[in-house]
């Protein structure tokens, strides 16, 4: 369930990711798009400005200054009110024929004739309102009559907005007023169209400089925006281009897009360029939006042009197809991801099953690989061993862990012959510790098969060295006095019955020495047992020390001990000397005080023994009867009063 | 069976007249942006106190005007006397609503001859100046001009030269212009353009003012009364909002008022075109 939430979540965020990122590329494409066809709208209509520019230019210098024209806004700088009313009958009459063969022809709009003082002298678009003041709400008449120069741009009034050509009258250095020559955006849409793929085009005006500053009557001349309320369009019923726009079903659709589209008002009201897509269907929309600003620099309107553009369709689609894709890749991805996660997990389950029977195993587990170089260890072998795994990987163990016989090459080695002829050994071998000690292990070296092919060895191995020891320690007490690692009764009577035998075959005598220490009883009880052990410890000593290397000294228990000394000769006398010279050796050994503790607890103790012995040299006694007569012997000095040898 | 087909055709006879809006058609007095705007702020008004659209109608010519009226494609006309004669004449559904008032208030207006005031009329030099006239159906056109010339220089129309030029403003600019030397318009239009020095020659007397006339063959009883009573309760400061033509009030029509003019449209054989280029 981890898994699959995980899965899942993964696959979401990435999805998440990878849509995200389609939608930007898709955005940053029709980016592309958009700002080609916005660039084309604002080169065309910088084009069609310029180029009326120069033809409104043309037409101010060649009709209006005029000597006649001249003359009559001479007469009107100083006439009265009437004087002035015939003056301006005068000047329509003058330049009427102008206006109305060539101007209108052109596309003019407004001729408009303003006095030095910024009032509106002789409206040929409106004749017959004049006198009013403009200075203050048309900054293109007070910069032409102030500041004496042309100007050119977009701007408000109190008529009609348009897209003005202001220039000063000056004749002789006497400032007559101005005269502004004004487009309809008709004639820029005109003149647009021709250059336009798009031939659908609305002028979107603010409303701050269309209806709401124009004569309170002339406000009928717009109606507001079907995108926008704080935007008007000239209305429909005046401008038969603009009826002819709005009513086209392509600027309907558009237009109620538009409406619905989330961040249109907050575009409108930055005063940029920009275009807005749209793909309804199989249908591909543009509308491209050019700012316009006004001759004082404050935003104004925006030329906006409707248009179908298929090259939308197709970008929609292309990126509609890479989102499915990329659902199909990445939901495979992820469910993939899943198994992948449940077979490691299962993976991972069973490798710590096995690193915990590994590692928890009290066997010492080795992987060596071809080269005889361990490349695993687990914690067992590493404490067997001495080694930190850091320090043993990598280690060839061939020379550095397996102690070899000094001739004994790699290729005879045991455990690299596993690899090699793929075949598992067992075996007691001998490891060296990082310390340089030495261990016996018992091993087995199974060859590690990979794709039909050796390519390492498992030793297992466990340390027998201890093990081996005690088995050799139990042998030896089989044999041995514990006390004194003298032989005991057991192997005395081996030794004797083959001596047995073999005086037998020889004739040669040997002898047993019955030895049975004086007094041992008081010690015991007066020093107690451990300093009646060490004195028993002692006297095994003396009696080694004392005898042959070949002779035969043992412990029957508590102080009793029996000594067999071969061979003595063939000759019984020599060998009953012989015997006495050695039971007499023992006696004076044994006579030699004892000293026990250290210091201040130090004290000797002196220790007589009674020694009875016999010879044999046949088997006419049997090993019981020897030995019982020996100890007769030794009974019959302890009788006589301890601390002498008796031969028999 | 016949009267059910009557009642069929009635109900459809009804249901075409609700279906369309209710048009307004009103003289071409000057251009049609200029008469949009004058117009304009009064429709929207009806429009919100009769609760139905009302499609604004411009046509160049009054016979035009007139003869959609009898073809009742017209519901509401806005009318100077001649015209509304004419019409009434013939067509007995229509009928004068509201006279609107001139500047100052007066029940009525004027008609005046004007010239350019640069310019020097001799009419002994000139017998046959050239007049600019409205257009054949209107008040002060061809019969109110005739006699004002008649009555003034002691000359007559048809020995001159003179054109219809549609609307009064036209009438007022091409004198100013020079095209014509004389002409013919109503009285508020002469003031209106005397900053163009266009000045008055001579006026009429008193003539009925222009009139709001409805249609009682398209209109329903409670729609003319509506439109009556709206426009009669309309506050002074929205109707001078409105139109200059229509700013200075209104009073309920009286169709006695267009008995004398009457007389006047029968005496005169009215020529339908000029005979000036």
């Amino acid at each position: 369930m981890k898994y699959f939430i995980l899965c899942l979540s993964l696959g979401i965020v990435l999805m998440g990711t990878f849509m995200r990122y389609v939608h930007l590329e898709e955005e940053k494409e029709k980016n592309i798009i958009l700002s080609h066809e916005n660039k084309i709208l604002s080169v065309s209509y910088q084009a069609v400005t310029n180029m009326y520019h120069v033809s409104i230019e043309n037409y101010f210098k060649r009709m209006i200054l005029q000597e006649a024209v001249l003359d009559i806004l001479h007469q009107a700088k100083h006439a009265n009110d009437s004087e002035k009313a015939v003056l301006r009958g005068m000047l329509y009459r003058k330049i009427y024929p102008l206006y109305a063969s060539e101007l209108k022809t052109l596309g003019i709009r407004q001729l408009h004739f303003h006095t030095p003082k910024g009032e509106s002298f002789l409206r040929f678009h409106k004749p017959a309102e004049n006198g009013d003041s403009l200075i203050d709400i048309r900054p293109s008449i007070r910069i032409a009559n102030t500041q004496k120069k042309n100007v050119m741009g977009f701007e408000g009034g109190r008529v009609y907005p348009g897209f003005r050509y202001v220039f000063p009258i000056i004749d002789n250095g006497v400032h007559l007023g101005s005269i502004e020559i004004s487009l309809s955006f008709e004639s820029i849409e005109l003149e647009l169209s021709k250059l336009l793929t798009c031939k659908n085009s609305v002028l979107l005006m603010k409303k701050e400089i269309t209806s709401d500053m124009v004569f309170s009557h002339h406000a009928q001349y717009f109606m507001t925006s079907q995108i926008s309320e704080h935007f008007v369009t000239e209305n429909e019923k005046l401008s038969i281009l603009t009826a002819k726009s709005i009513e086209s079903p392509l600027v309907k659709r558009i237009n109620t897009l538009l409406k619905a589209s989330p961040n249109i008002e907050i575009k409108l009201q930055k005063g940029k360029n920009f275009s807005v897509p749209f793909v309804d269907g199989t249908d591909g929309y543009i509308a491209n939006f050019h700012a316009i600003y006004d001759i004082s620099g404050q935003f104004a309107a925006y030329a906006v042009t409707y248009g179908y553009l298929d090259e939308l369709v197709f970008v929609h689609k292309k990126y509609f197809l890479a989102n499915v894709l990329g659902f199909i890749f990445i939901f495979s991805s992820s469910v993939g991801f899943f198994l992948v996660l449940q077979n490691r997990k299962k993976a991972l389950h069973e490798k710590r099953r096995f690193e915990t029977i590994v590692n928890k195993t009290i066997n010492g587990i080795l992987l060596i690989d071809v080269k005889g170089e361990i490349v695993f260890i687990n914690d067992a072998a590493c404490q067997i061993l001495g080694y930190h795994p850091s320090e043993i990987i990598g280690l060839e163990s061939h020379t550095k862990i397996h102690v070899h016989e000094d001739t004994q090459s790699a290729n005879n080695c045991v455990i690299l012959k596993t690899i090699s002829h793929q075949q598992s050994y067992v075996g007691e071998e001998v490891f060296r510790k990082k310390s340089g000690e030495r261990i016996t292990v018992h091993l087995n070296a199974t060859p590690f098969i990979e794709d039909q092919k050796a390519i390492g060895s498992i030793v297992i191995f466990r340390d027998i060295t201890s093990e081996k020891h005690d088995k050799e320690t139990i042998e030896h007490l089989a044999y041995y006095d514990a006390l004194t690692d003298l032989p005991n009764r057991k192997l005395l009577l081996d030794r004797l019955s083959s001596t047995l035998a073999h005086t037998h075959r020889s004739h040669e005598f040997g002898a047993i020495l019955f030895l049975d220490l004086d007094n041992f009883k008081i010690i015991n009880d007066t020093k107690g047992h451990n300093i009646g052990d060490l004195l028993l410890k002692e006297v095994a000593q003396r009696l080694k020390k004392t005898l042959r290397e070949c002779d035969t000294v043992s412990r029957l228990g508590g102080d009793e001990f029996v000594i067999l000394i071969t061979p003595l000769g063939l000759e019984k006398e020599k060998a009953h000397a012989e015997l006495s010279h050695i039971a007499t050796k023992i006696l004076h050994a044994l006579n030699q005080p004892y000293r026990f503790g250290t210091f201040k607890h130090a004290f000797t103790h002196t220790c007589s023994v009674s020694i009875g012995g016999v010879l044999f040299c046949d088997s006419s006694m049997s090993v019981d009867e020897i030995l019982k007569k020996a100890d007769g012997a030794m009974y019959e000095v302890k009788n006589g009063g301890k601390n002498a040898v008796k031969i028999i | 069976m016949k009267s059910f087909v009557m009642v069929l055709l009635l109900l459809s006879s009804m249901v075409w007249v609700d279906a369309r809006p209710l048009i307004f058609a009103p003289l071409p007095l000057s251009n049609t942006q200029r008469v949009f705007e004058d117009f304009s702020p009064m429709i929207h008004y009806l429009e919100k106190h009769l609760g139905e659209r009302i499609e604004f109608h411009y046509e160049k010519q009054y016979d035009t005007i007139v003869r959609l009226f009898q073809e009742n494609k017209i519901d509401i006309a806005y009318f100077d006397p001649l015209p509304f004669i004419a019409l009434h004449k013939t067509f007995q559904g229509a009928k004068p609503l509201i006279t609107f008032h001139e500047s100052g208030g007066t029940h009525g207006y004027r008609c005046v001859l004007v010239k350019f005031a640069g310019d020097k009329i001799d009419v002994n030099h000139s017998p046959r100046m050239k007049v600019a006239l409205t257009q054949p159906l209107s008040t002060c056109g061809y019969i109110k001009t005739k006699f004002l010339l008649k009555e003034y220089y002691g000359k007559e129309l048809d020995n001159m030269l003179f054109s219809y030029l549609g609307k009064h403003d036209e009438v007022a600019l091409s004198v100013i212009r020079g095209d014509f030397l004389v002409g013919g318009v109503k009285e508020s239009v002469a003031h209106e353009y005397a900053t163009l020095g266009l000045e008055i020659i001579t006026s009429t007397k008193m003539l009925p003012g222009f009139t709001l006339v409805v249609n009682t063959q398209t209109l329903t009883q409670a729609q003319i009364e509506t439109i009556k009573h709206t426009l009669l309760s309309t506050p002074k400061e929205v109707y001078q909002t409105w139109g200059k033509e229509l700013s200075y009030g209104m009073s309920e029509a009286n169709a006695t008022l267009f008995d004398a003019l009457s007389h006047d449209a029968l005496e005169f054989n009215v020529p339908p075109h000029g005979n000036y280029p």
